[in-house]
Order: C-alpha cells, then structure tokens, then sequence
C-alpha cells in the first residue's frame, strides 16, 4: 500500500511548520468582541506586600512615594482599606473574585480557588472586554493558570525576566508548575551548590555570572528577583506595559502585578541609602507579641528593626519612581482619558513585635492594611474616603461604574463615593495558611473591623495551646492606631458583640466544610 | 558500517558505546538527585507531578548526554589516527568519566553540607585570592588525575583491555537509562495531554 504522506510531503509540511507558528503568535490576540465605544477601560496595579503604613500618601512621615501622592491629586484615596488576608494567594483570590478567604478557601501558599468560586471572577465579570494579565509573582499566576479560560491574554512570568534561557516551564506551558520546578533543580546550583546536571549547570552559572556583572553596579542590595535568582527589573515591566496598553483592543481590563517592594528589598542605586540620615530612628518600640519570630527568648532588636524598615522603605521609593514613569506615560498617550485607573497592593508587610515581613498568623495593620488610589477618567480633584473598605469590593465597583449587573455571589460591596457607604458594616480579613481548605478552618486568624474597632481572632496555634487554643485582641483604630492597647479585657460589651458576630462569620462559612 | 559523522574513524557502534559512557554518569546523577526530591514533590503535591519531576529531570539528562557526547567526539576526533580508535574511545571516555567524578564530587561536597577543612578555610580567608589558591589546589589534583590514567591506557595494553570490557558493562547499565528516558517521555506526552 502506498503511503498516505510521502516523505517529500512530509519535508514540505515541515517546512510550513516555521511560518505557521510565527503566524500563530500574531493571530493568538484577538479584536475585542465587545462594541461599546464608550466603555471605559480598566488598568489595575497591583505593588505586592505595600503596607499603606509605609506610605507618605497615608501619614507616613517618611515621603516614600511622592510619585503617589501627586497621582492622588486627581484620584479618589481610600484611608482605611483593608486586604483579604495577609499574603498574595488569598490577598489576590480575594480581589479577583469579590470573596472572603473563608468563601474562595485559597488560604494555603500557592494554592487555587475552589472550583464552585473559581467560576466567578473578575475576568470572568468582563467577559465582553479584552483581558489582559501579568504577574511577577508565581502565587498569583497559580491563581490566573486557574482561570485562564476567562483570561485573553496572560503574558508568561518570564518573559519579563532578565534571563530568559530555553526554560521547561515554557517549553511545557500546560504543564508549568512541575516543569518549572525540575528546570530550577536540574540547571540551577544557586546557594545548595548543586543540581540535577554535572555540567549544564555549571555552564548555566558561568552564563548568567556574566550577564549579571552590569547590572549588580546598578543594584547595591543585589538585583531585583524573585526567589533565589530569577532576576527581573521593575522598568522592564513598566516598558511593557505601556507598550503593550498601545495594543491591546479596547475597551480591556488589565490586572498588572509587580513583585516590589515585596522582600528583598532591592533599590537601585539612586534610591539605596535615601533615608539613611532621616530622624526616624527606630520609629515605635512595641512589645513583641506572641507569633513573634525570634527562636529564642531574646528581646527584639531595634537596630535590625529599624534597618529591615528603612531598606523596605527605599524600595518603596524605587517602585514609586516606576509607578511615576508609568502614570506619566499613560497620561501622555492619551490612556488615562477613557480607562480607570486603580492602584493597590495584595496585603502589607510588618516591622514590629518581632514579627518581620509577613509570614505571620498575626492580622496587624502594617500586614492588612493596604493603599488604594482609584483614579477615574477626567477626574480632577482629589477625594478622600475614611470609611473601612476591604479588597473584595473592587470587584462590584468596577462592574458598577462600568454599567454593568452586580452579582449575587460577592461579598463585597460598592465603594463610596460610587454608591452610599454602608453604616456599620463589617469588614473581614482572614488568614488560614496552615489550614485545611476543605475543612473547617484551623489554625485560623479572623479580624473583624467595624465602626472603628478591630476584634481578632487567633485560634488553633501551637503556641496558643494546640487545636483548642484560642485568643481574642480588641483595638480602637481611631484612638490607638498603633494597636498599643488591647481593649478585650477593658471593653466587654463591644468585645462580645463583636466576637459573637466574627465567630458566626468563621462558623458560618465553614458550614459546607463540616464532616 | 560507519558512523555518519566521522567515518573514517569510528564505527557506529564505538559512537553509540561513547555515548553511552557519556550518557552513564550524567543519568546516574541525575535520577539520584531526582529521587531525593520525589518525596518533597509528592508530599506538596500528589506522585504523579513527583513522577513528572523525574521525567522531566531524565529529559534534561538525555540533552546533556548528546550535548556533552557531541563534544567528547569532537575530542576523539582530534586524537591522532595512527592510534587504534578503541584506544581512542578509551582514553576520551575515561576522561569524560573522571571529571564527571570531580563534578560529582564537587556537587556532592555541599550536599553532605561538608565545611571546609578548617586548615583550607583559615588559609582562604587569610589570603586576598581564596578563589585562585582553591583554583592552585584543585587543578594540578584534576590534572593528574586525568593524566595518570590517560598515560597508562596509552602505555598498557591490558590496562586498556580492562578499560574497554569495563566499558562494556557500562553501556549495558546505560541502555537501561535510556529505557528509562524513553519511558519519561511517554510520561510527558501523556502528561502533557491530560493538563
């Protein structure tokens, strides 16, 4: 029998092969299929690990971000916004899909969204818009892997990557996480000083030696990156992005998530050292609290505490720099005529109690409280909102003052001054890392903001006592924003009420969870 | 027959049997390397991403095997061809095989997290150069360890029948590495439809 395809057959489809990928990769972004010429576009920056404590915009005496505060000038300041938990997986879960962590139950460090929430999701909410994604952080594109159905266009972590060698996470893209973590071991000796390969790993460091050298006299902490040595510059990012903002059809919603000033604290040399001769010295001495994480019983040493802060502060000022250019570009192409403008952060970052970045059960403002700056097309004046507002309500704003039908299965709500702020309500945030998200929560920590007192709720913890363990803190942010006096014991009323209406919450949404 | 590559000078077979020295180490450390991290893999995840994680690692393995192969030949080919080419294939592959001791040794150093003699270490730190006076140590060790052995097969001639039989087991062990490379592709094609 003849064969079907000769091998001369064989050598011309082969040699099609070339073109039609190239083509392929033109053709994959697709002309927005929603035609409303006056919808408004969407841009959300998202600065990982920004305590809004660290930031000049919010009282900070330390001018941190000037960048920030002259954006605010035309842009609506929102004072008291809280994130949904204390670290990316369920601070970004929680913006994206409009939900508690107790409800989206990403609680654990890089996982996903249980599949009846995943469903609903911000992208999902813009179907009619172009949707564009990109993240430094790997906890987030765990979270856009997810929901990449709803997504149009998630431009891969490493593209904006300094080294972007002929890696297997982009060799496999359906199979990322794996491939991802096979090429790290196999071809990076980093600090263990071995690896999978005897030789390619070897070639490997001595490449990426040399074109490191350059760019290190730039970055006297070391270079921008994410873990050991994925090294990746901030103003790659921003160039990008405006760029690709040029782009992109309209109207489109782009969710744009950039590592710093997450740890470690890396300036470039401009900003190295900015705030070494301030008189800020060791700002506030607090005593350090139970989750602190000195493995002995050694009292908290303010020297170190005041350099984690100052070195977290310049690269604040690096980032804000960025976010400056960024805005400055946008506003000269014409972008920020007809597109919201919404800058934020996934959860905080903390310097105190001896409890330092925020790897932490503990729901403290520095870790929780988060800036948000919403600026709205041909705003001009600034705005300022003091009420609690919480991450999960972005998501029905933005569908709100783009027209468009609110869902049921938010938890959030629409921000003032887009609807009447809601008198007495409560804002929840939640942390579960160590916890089972198919069970009910435990360990768990719980906060409960309302009017301007703050419950939380810390149960399960080994050095609470075990599984049964618990412990409450109460604090007045009005009267004691610095969280000095724990008013559980002082304010019985106010406390009970408030635990009662937390543990409700927590029981609440562990209910589809009981055995 | 004759390799394609070089075929006035080695036959298909000796290639393949070079290869499959080359292959020998690399796969050896790659799959206990692997191994060690099967358990963490399948802990945080399930067995089959930690099987993945091997096959991906056996992947990787193979590409270093042809890429440090292609460059071993290149070495045989520029040895003399007045000598016999298993003398050549003798010499090319114990050299392949004793630096791969050193990288393993290398390697395997810091992974029994083994501190440096405490003699080395305040010499290091005493001098301004601790890289060159490593550096001063360690390559005349390599080089004579390369070089002995590479005297005595040139010299001995039971000394290469020894190295050649050795050979020989070698690449019967090897085969069985690259049954295990074709079964890690098969793992990641049907990884790779299942996502």
């Amino acid at each position: 029998m003849k064969p079907s395809l000769s091998r001369r057959d064989f050598l011309k489809l082969f040699g099609i092969l070339p073109p039609a990928l190239l083509a392929a990769r033109f053709l994959r972004e697709p002309v927005a299929p929603f035609n409303r010429p006056d919808a408004k576009n969407i841009i959300i920056i998202v600065f990982d690990a920004l305590s809004a404590r660290n930031i000049s915009l919010y009282g900070y005496p330390r001018r941190t971000m000037p960048n920030l505060e002259r954006i605010a000038e035309h842009a609506t300041v929102y004072h008291q916004h809280f994130a949904g938990g204390n670290f990316t997986t369920p601070g970004v879960a929680s913006l994206l899909t409009g939900t508690y962590p107790w409800t989206h139950r990403a609680v654990g460090l890089g996982t996903t969204i249980v599949a009846n929430r995943a469903m609903f999701n911000l992208f999902k909410a813009f179907e009619g818009y172009y949707r564009l994604a990109y993240s430094h952080n790997n906890f987030v594109n765990t979270l856009l892997r997810q929901i990449r159905a709803d997504v149009d266009n998630i431009k891969p972590q490493k593209d904006l990557f300094i080294r972007n060698p002929l890696a297997f996470d982009r060799l496999f893209p359906w199979d990322t996480d794996i491939a991802s973590v096979a090429w790290q071991r196999a071809v990076k000796k980093g600090g263990n000083g071995y690896a999978y390969s005897l030789f390619l790993s070897e070639i490997y460091g001595k490449l990426t030696q040399g074109q490191m050298r350059d760019l290190r006299a730039l970055f006297p902490r070391g270079i921008t990156r994410i873990g050991e040595d994925d090294y990746f510059l901030l103003e790659d990012a921003v160039d990008w992005m405006i760029s690709a903002i040029t782009r992109t059809p309209q109207p489109f919603i782009g969710y744009f998530h950039f590592l710093p000033p997450h740890r470690p604290y890396c300036p470039r040399r401009e900003y190295f050292g900015a705030f070494d001769n301030d008189t800020i010295g060791y700002w506030l001495d607090k005593p350090k609290h139970i989750f602190n994480q000195n493995a002995n019983d050694s009292p908290i040493s303010l020297k170190y505490q005041a350099t984690q802060r100052r070195w977290y502060d310049e690269f604040i000022l690096y980032a804000d720099a960025e976010l400056g250019r960024l805005y400055d570009a946008l506003q000269a192409n014409g972008t920020l005529q007809n597109t919201w403008f919404i800058f934020t952060s996934d959860h905080g970052e903390m310097f105190e109690r001896g409890i330092f970045g925020h790897r932490t059960p503990a729901l403290f403002q520095p870790v929780i409280h988060i800036p948000l700056v919403i600026l709205q097309p041909g705003q001009q004046e600034r705005r300022d909102v003091y009420a609690s507002t919480s991450a999960v309500d972005l998501l029905p704003t933005l569908l709100h003052v783009t027209e468009q039908p609110l869902p049921t299965w938010t938890d959030g709500q629409i921000l003032p001054p887009f609807a009447d702020p809601i008198p007495d309500r409560n804002i929840y945030a939640v942390e579960a890392k160590y916890s089972d998200p198919h069970k009910p929560l435990n360990p768990v920590s719980a906060m409960l903001v309302k009017e301007n007192y703050k419950l939380t709720y810390y149960a399960g913890y080994e050095v609470l006592g075990g599984a049964a363990g618990k412990r409450f803190e109460l604090y007045d942010l009005e009267a004691d924003p610095e969280e000095l006096n724990d008013l559980y014991l002082k304010q019985p009323a106010i406390a009970n009420r408030l635990q009662q209406e937390l543990l409700e919450a927590l029981q609440q949404a562990n209910q589809p969870y009981q055995d | 027959m004759k390799s394609l590559l070089f075929q006035s000078k080695y036959t298909l077979k000796e290639s393949f049997d070079l290869f499959l020295v080359c292959a020998f180490p690399i796969h050896i450390w790659a799959l206990l390397m692997a191994f060690r991290d099967f358990s963490w893999v399948a802990e945080r995840t399930r067995i089959w991403d930690a099987i993945g994680l091997v096959a991906y690692a056996l992947l990787i393995a193979l590409l270093e095997s042809i890429g440090v192969f292609i460059l071993v030949l290149l070495l045989a080919w520029l040895l003399p061809t007045y000598w016999q080419s298993s003398k050549r294939i003798a010499l090319t592959g114990s050299l392949f095989l004793i630096l791969s001791a050193w990288a393993m040794l290398g390697q395997g150093y810091f992974l029994m997290q083994n501190p440096l003699p405490e003699g080395l270490f305040t010499l290091l730190a005493a001098s301004e150069h601790p890289a060159r006076i490593l550096a001063a140590i360690i390559l005349p060790l390599i080089t004579l360890s390369v070089a002995i052995p590479a005297l005595l097969i040139y010299k001995s001639s039971k000394i290469l029948e020894g190295v050649l039989q050795f050979f020989e087991r070698l690449t019967l062990l090897s085969i069985f590495y690259l049954l295990l490379d074709a079964m890690g592709i098969v793992v990641l094609i049907v990884r790779s439809l299942t996502q």
